[in-house]
C-alpha cells in the first residue's frame, strides 16, 4: 500500500428531493474518507445506510448535492476519470442478448481499446474467470454465478487502476464465493485498488485492509480492520501439538491469575462453516462417489 | 388535325403548397426565421438556466470562456426579451373587447423586417450559447464507442425479434390484391398507395417503439450504469442509439421497397404498366386568372376543397361578351424542348356542371400557347398571304399554336395535347425580360365551369412515348422512400430525445402526437387563423354540449364572451406551438408523385432533408442537455 489517494471525498453530501424540490431523504451526509493506492477497502452498513449511493456518487451515477470527490485526482462529473475504473455492481446489469465474448467486446470498445488488444484481453478474461466452455451462449442463459463472473471480466477488460465492485459475493453459492475473494485478493497482488461494499461482513472480515461503517447516511467508523475489530482487553494464546487436560487448564488458570487476568475460556478451536464446506467439497472431487450416511457418521464409497 | 389523345390515365398532382426550391428554403427570410424561432426558445432556456443557478458556473469560468459566455449572453438580452413579450402576449385577447382583432390571423412565417436582422444575430447568439458545450464536447467524441452502442441497438432489435412485426407486411403480399382495382388506369396508383402506406405505418411504428424503448429500458434495468461509468459521453449514447436505430429502420426499409417495387412490377397489369408505369418530367408554369372574380383564385364555385379557381363559359356583361381566361405563364423553357418533333402538354382539370349537358359528353375548351415574340397582327397578315401555313410554321415563325379542331375533357382524365417542338425553339429567342410561353385556357361552354390549379397544366420533359419506364420508375420509388427515411428520421429522433427524460409510453404518445400534430398542420393553421367552423375549440365544446349548430353565432352573454376570448389565446399558443411542428405533410406527399407517374423533383426532395436535418439539429441539443444532467441512478 502507498500514501497516494485514489478516492477521496470531502463533506460529501447527497440528498435526495421530490417532484417539487423538496427535501425527501439525506442518503449521504458530509463523507470525509480516502482509500489509498493498492488497498481493499471496504464499505459497510445496513440497508439504506448510503454505501451505494457513495459508490454512485464515486462513479458519476449520481451528482453530489453538497461536497465533493475526487477519483485519481479527478472530479467524479469528470467521464475521462473513468478510464482507470472497473465497475461491477450488485446486479449484473448486462445485455443478456450478447454472449460472453461480444459482451467483453462492446465494453472494450467503450475504452476505445484496439480490436487486436481487446480480443487478447477478452480471451484472458474469460479464461481467467473461468467461462470458456460457455463463451459463446447469450448471457439469458447464465446462471447467476456466471453472470457475476462476466460481470466481473467485462470490469477489468480495461485493466483498472480502481475496481468497485457492489456486494460481489451476493448470490453467490460458498465456492463462487471463495472464488471472488481469491480474485479480489490477487488484484490487489497486481497493484490495483479495490473499494467493496458487501453485507457479508466475514467477507468484509476476510479481505478488507481498511473498512468504512454508515449508518443512515452518517460514518460511525473507519479504519484498518485489525485495528477497529482488536479487542485490547482480552488475550488469545494458540497453541499446537497439545491436548486438554485438567492440568493444563490449572496451570493456564495459576499464570493467567498471576498477571491480574481471569481465564475465561478454554478448549478446541473450531473451524469456521466456509472452510469445512471448501474440505468436504474438495474431497468430494478428490473421491467422486463417496456419500454421507445419515445412521453413521463415516463416509462410504458407493 | 386532331391531336387530342383521351386514352391517358388520370394523373394529376395536386399539391397544394409549392414544391420547394434551394433557393427559398436557403433565403434570407428562411435563415432569419430559423434564427428568430430557434434562437428565441434557446435565449429562454440559456436564461432560465442562469437565472436557476448557472451565473454561478458561469463566474467559475476562467479568463476567455468567462468573457465569451457573458457577451453572448449580452447579446441575447434583445431576443430573450422578444421571447417574454410575446409570451405575455399570448394573453393579451383577454384583455381586448370580443371583436378585436388578433395577431393569429397574421401569416405563421412572416416576412423578414429590418427589425429581424438585430434580432436574428441576437437569436444566433443565444444558439451559439447554448452549443457551446455540444461543440466543446465534440473532440472528445470517439466514432467507436458511437459505433459500439450503435452495433448494440441494431443487435438487440434483431435479436429481440422485433423485425417479426415487419412480417405483418405479408398480409399486403398475400391479399392486398383482392383490394386492387383490376381498372388499370387506377391500378398502378392503388398499388403504391398500398405498399406505401403498409410501409409508412409498420416502419414508424416500429422505429418510434424502439427509439423510445431502449434508453428507458437500458435505465430501468440499469445496463446504462455499466456504460456512462466507462469513459463515454452521454451524448455518444444518444446519438449511437439514433444510428444503430435508423441502420436498422434503414435496411428495413431498403428491404421493403426492393421488395414493394418487385410487387408492384410483377404485380400490375402489362395494360397498366403501358400506361402508369413511368415518372413524368413536368414543367409547370405560374397561373393567374383573367375576368374572374380573382386573378389569384379564379371563381369560387362552392366547392369545399378550394384547391382549384373556376372560369366560366363566355358571359355577357355590360361591356359586351366577356370570355373568363386561365393562363399559365412560363418565365423560361428549357432548350431541349426546342430540338424536339413534338412536346406533348397534359392537363387534368375539373368539371363543375350547372346543367346536365350530355351523357359521355366532355367539356370543349379553348386551348390558345403564345410566345413572347407572338405578334397576332403579323401572323394574320402572313395567313392571308399564304393560307396553306401549316401550324408548325406558325409556330416557328410566329409563336403561336392552337390545336385543330375541338379539345374536349372529361372529368377524372388526363388530357394531351401534342405541340410543335418549334414553338418552344421560337420561346427560346427574344427579350428574356418577358415570359417565353402563356398557356391561355377558355371554356367554350356557357353552362359549364372549368376548375383549374397552377399543377393541372405541364409539359412532358420526358419523351410521352416512351411508354412503360420501369427503371425511371423504380428510381421515383426509391425517391420516394428517401423521403420515407427523412420521415422516419424525424420521428425516431424526436422519440429518442423525449425517451432521454421521460418513459417510453409518454415518449412515444408524445412523438405520435407531435407528428400527428404536424400531419394536420392545416387544420392547426385554419384553428390558429379562426377559420375554423364553429369558433374555436372550447366554443366548439361549447356547441356540442348546447347541441347548437356551428353557423348560428353565440349568444352575446358574459359566459360567451369569455369562452371566446379563452379561445383566442388558445389560438395564440396553438400559434405560438406551431412554429415548432416538422414539415410532415410535406414529406408524405411523395407516394402520391409516384402513384400518379410523376417525377419526384431533386430540388423539392433535397430541401425537405435540409428542412429535416435542421429541425433534428435542435432536438439533439435538447438531448444532450437532458443527458448530461440527467442521473441516470436517481430516482426516476
Amino acid at each position: 500500500m502507498s500514501n497516494v489517494k485514489v478516492v477521496e471525498t470531502r463533506k460529501l453530501t447527497k440528498i435526495f428531493l421530490d417532484f417539487w424540490g423538496r427535501k425527501k431523504k439525506t442518503a449521504l451526509r458530509a463523507l470525509d474518507i480516502h482509500v489509498d493506492e493498492g488497498e481493499i477497502f471496504g464499505l459497510l452498513g445496513p440497508n439504506g445506510s448510503g454505501k451505494t449511493t457513495t459508490i454512485k456518487l464515486l462513479l458519476g451515477l449520481l451528482y453530489p448535492s453538497e461536497g465533493e470527490a475526487f477519483v485519481l485526482g479527478k472530479p467524479t462529473t469528470d467521464v475521462k476519470k473513468n478510464e482507470y475504473i472497473g465497475y461491477l455492481p450488485e446486479e449484473s446489469y448486462l445485455y443478456r442478448f450478447l454472449n460472453a465474448e461480444e459482451t467483453l467486446d462492446f465494453y472494450g470498445r467503450l475504452f476505445d481499446i484496439e480490436p487486436r488488444v481487446r480480443r487478447k484481453r477478452a480471451a484472458e478474461l474469460i479464461e481467467r474467470v473461468g467461462l470458456e466452455r460457455d463463451k459463446k451462449r447469450q448471457l439469458r442463459e447464465y446462471s447467476k454465478g456466471m453472470r457475476q463472473r462476466i460481470g466481473l471480466a467485462q470490469a477489468l477488460i480495461n485493466n483498472p487502476k480502481l475496481v468497485i465492485l457492489d456486494e460481489p459475493t451476493s448470490g453467490l453459492d460458498p465456492l463462487g464465493a471463495y472464488w471472488m475473494k481469491d480474485l479480489i485478493r490477487s488484484l490487489r497482488n497486481e497493484g490495483k485498488t479495490v473499494i467493496m461494499c458487501s453485507h457479508r461482513l466475514e467477507d468484509v472480515q476476510d479481505i478488507c485492509d481498511r473498512i468504512a461503517i454508515l449508518h443512515e447516511g452518517d460514518l460511525q467508523a473507519y479504519g484498518k480492520v485489525s485495528t477497529l475489530l482488536q479487542d485490547a482487553d482480552r488475550l488469545e494464546l494458540r497453541a499446537s501439538n497439545i491436548r486438554l487436560s485438567d492440568a493444563l487448564k490449572r496451570d493456564l488458570e495459576a499464570v493467567v491469575k498471576a498477571h491480574g487476568g481471569t481465564l475465561d475460556a478454554f478448549g478446541h478451536p473450531t473451524t469456521t462453516l466456509e472452510d469445512y464446506f471448501l474440505k468436504v467439497v474438495a474431497e468430494s472431487k478428490a473421491r467422486p462417489g463417496r456419500r454421507f450416511l445419515a445412521d453413521d457418521t463415516a463416509v462410504q464409497s458407493r | 388535325m386532331n391531336s387530342m389523345n383521351l386514352n391517358l390515365p388520370w394523373a394529376a398532382l395536386s399539391l397544394e403548397r409549392d414544391p420547394l426550391e434551394l433557393f427559398q428554403v436557403l433565403s434570407v427570410g428562411s435563415t432569419l426565421f430559423y434564427l428568430l424561432t430557434v434562437g428565441g426558445l434557446a435565449s429562454l432556456c440559456a436564461f432560465l438556466w442562469f437565472l436557476a443557478g448557472g451565473f454561478r458556473k458561469v463566474f467559475a469560468l476562467k479568463g476567455f470562456a468567462r468573457i465569451a459566455v457573458l457577451l453572448l449572453l449580452a447579446l441575447s438580452i434583445p431576443i430573450f426579451l422578444l421571447d417574454i413579450a410575446s409570451i405575455v402576449a399570448l394573453f393579451r385577447p383577454l384583455f381586448l373587447p370580443a371583436d378585436a382583432v388578433i395577431s393569429a390571423n397574421a401569416p405563421l412565417v412572416p416576412r423578414p423586417g429590418w427589425a429581424d436582422f438585430p434580432l436574428a444575430l441576437s437569436g444566433l447568439a443565444a444558439i451559439l450559447l447554448v452549443s457551446a458545450p455540444f461543440v466543446a464536447n465534440l473532440p472528445r467524441l470517439s466514432l467507436r464507442r458511437i459505433l459500439a452502442i450503435a452495433n448494440l441497438s441494431f443487435k438487440e432489435a434483431i435479436r429481440k425479434r422485433v423485425l417479426y412485426a415487419f412480417t405483418g407486411l405479408l398480409l399486403i403480399v398475400l391479399f392486398g390484391s383482392w383490394f386492387i382495382p383490376s381498372k388499370p388506369t387506377d391500378e398502378l396508383r392503388t398499388y403504391v398507395s398500398v405498399v406505401f402506406y403498409a410501409m409508412t405505418v409498420v416502419l414508424i411504428l416500429v422505429g418510434a417503439l424502439l427509439a423510445a424503448s431502449g434508453l428507458p429500458a437500458d435505465i430501468r434495468t440499469q445496463s446504462l450504469f455499466l456504460i456512462v461509468t466507462k469513459p463515454v459521453e452521454r451524448v455518444e449514447i444518444l446519438l449511437g442509439r439514433l444510428i444503430g436505430t435508423m441502420a436498422l429502420m434503414t435496411l428495413v426499409l431498403v428491404v421493403l421497397t426492393s421488395a414493394g417495387l418487385m410487387y408492384i412490377i410483377r404485380g400490375v397489369s402489362p395494360d397498366a404498366a403501358e400506361e402508369s408505369l413511368k415518372a413524368r418530367l413536368p414543367l409547370f408554369g405560374f397561373l393567374e386568372f383573367k375576368n374572374t372574380s380573382s386573378a389569384a383564385k379564379g371563381d369560387n364555385v362552392g366547392r369545399e376543397w378550394e384547391y382549384r379557381g373556376y372560369i366560366s363559359g363566355p358571359t355577357q356583361s355590360a361591356t359586351g361578351i366577356v370570355s373568363p381566361e386561365a393562363s399559365w405563364v412560363y418565365p423560361t423553357v428549357p432548350s431541349v424542348l426546342a430540338i424536339r418533333d413534338k412536346v406533348q402538354a397534359e392537363f387534368t382539370f375539373d368539371i363543375y356542371r350547372t346543367t346536365k349537358g350530355f351523357e359521355n359528353r366532355g367539356v370543349g375548351i379553348g386551348l390558345v400557347i403564345t410566345t413572347r415574340n407572338h405578334d397576332a397582327e403579323a401572323m394574320r397578315r402572313a395567313r392571308e398571304k399564304d393560307p396553306s401555313l401549316s401550324p408548325e410554321q406558325i409556330a416557328s415563325d410566329h409563336g403561336y399554336f392552337q390545336p385543330a379542331g375541338s379539345v374536349t375533357f372529361f372529368d377524372y382524365a388526363t388530357g394531351s395535347v401534342d405541340i410543335p417542338g418549334a414553338l418552344f425553339a421560337n420561346a427560346l429567342k427574344g427579350d428574356p425580360k418577358l415570359p417565353a410561353l402563356t398557356v391561355r385556357v377558355t371554356c367554350k361552354e356557357s353552362t359549364q365551369y372549368v376548375g383549374m390549379a397552377r399543377y393541372d397544366f405541364y409539359f412532358r420533359q420526358d419523351d410521352a412515348r416512351a411508354g412503360a419506364q420501369p427503371v425511371r420508375f423504380a428510381v421515383n420509388f426509391f425517391l420516394a422512400s428517401f423521403a420515407l427515411w427523412l420521415r422516419l428520421l424525424l420521428v425516431i429522433s424526436v422519440t429518442l430525445v423525449l425517451s432521454t427524460e421521460l418513459s417510453t409510453v409518454i415518449s412515444l404518445l408524445m412523438g405520435m402526437v407531435l407528428m400527428m400534430l404536424a400531419h394536420v398542420q392545416e387544420f392547426v393553421r385554419e384553428l390558429v387563423e379562426g377559420k375554423s367552423a364553429g369558433g374555436g375549440p372550447l366554443e366548439n365544446i361549447k356547441r356540442l354540449i348546447d347541441n347548437s349548430v356551428a353557423a348560428k353565432p353565440l349568444e352575446d352573454t358574459a359566459f360567451n364572451t369569455l369562452i371566446q376570448q379563452s379561445d383566442k389565446v388558445v389560438r395564440e399558443v396553438l400559434g405560438a406551438l406551431a412554429r415548432f411542428l416538422p414539415e410532415v405533410d410535406r414529406l408524405s406527399y411523395y407516394p402520391e408523385y409516384v402513384g400518379n407517374g410523376f417525377a419526384i423533383g431533386g430540388a423539392d426532395l433535397a430541401c425537405n432533408a435540409i428542412l429535416t436535418i435542421f429541425y433534428i439539429l435542435p432536438w439533439l441539443l435538447l438531448g444532450f442537455y437532458l443527458l448530461r444532467w440527467r442521473e441516470v441512478a436517481g430516482p426516476t
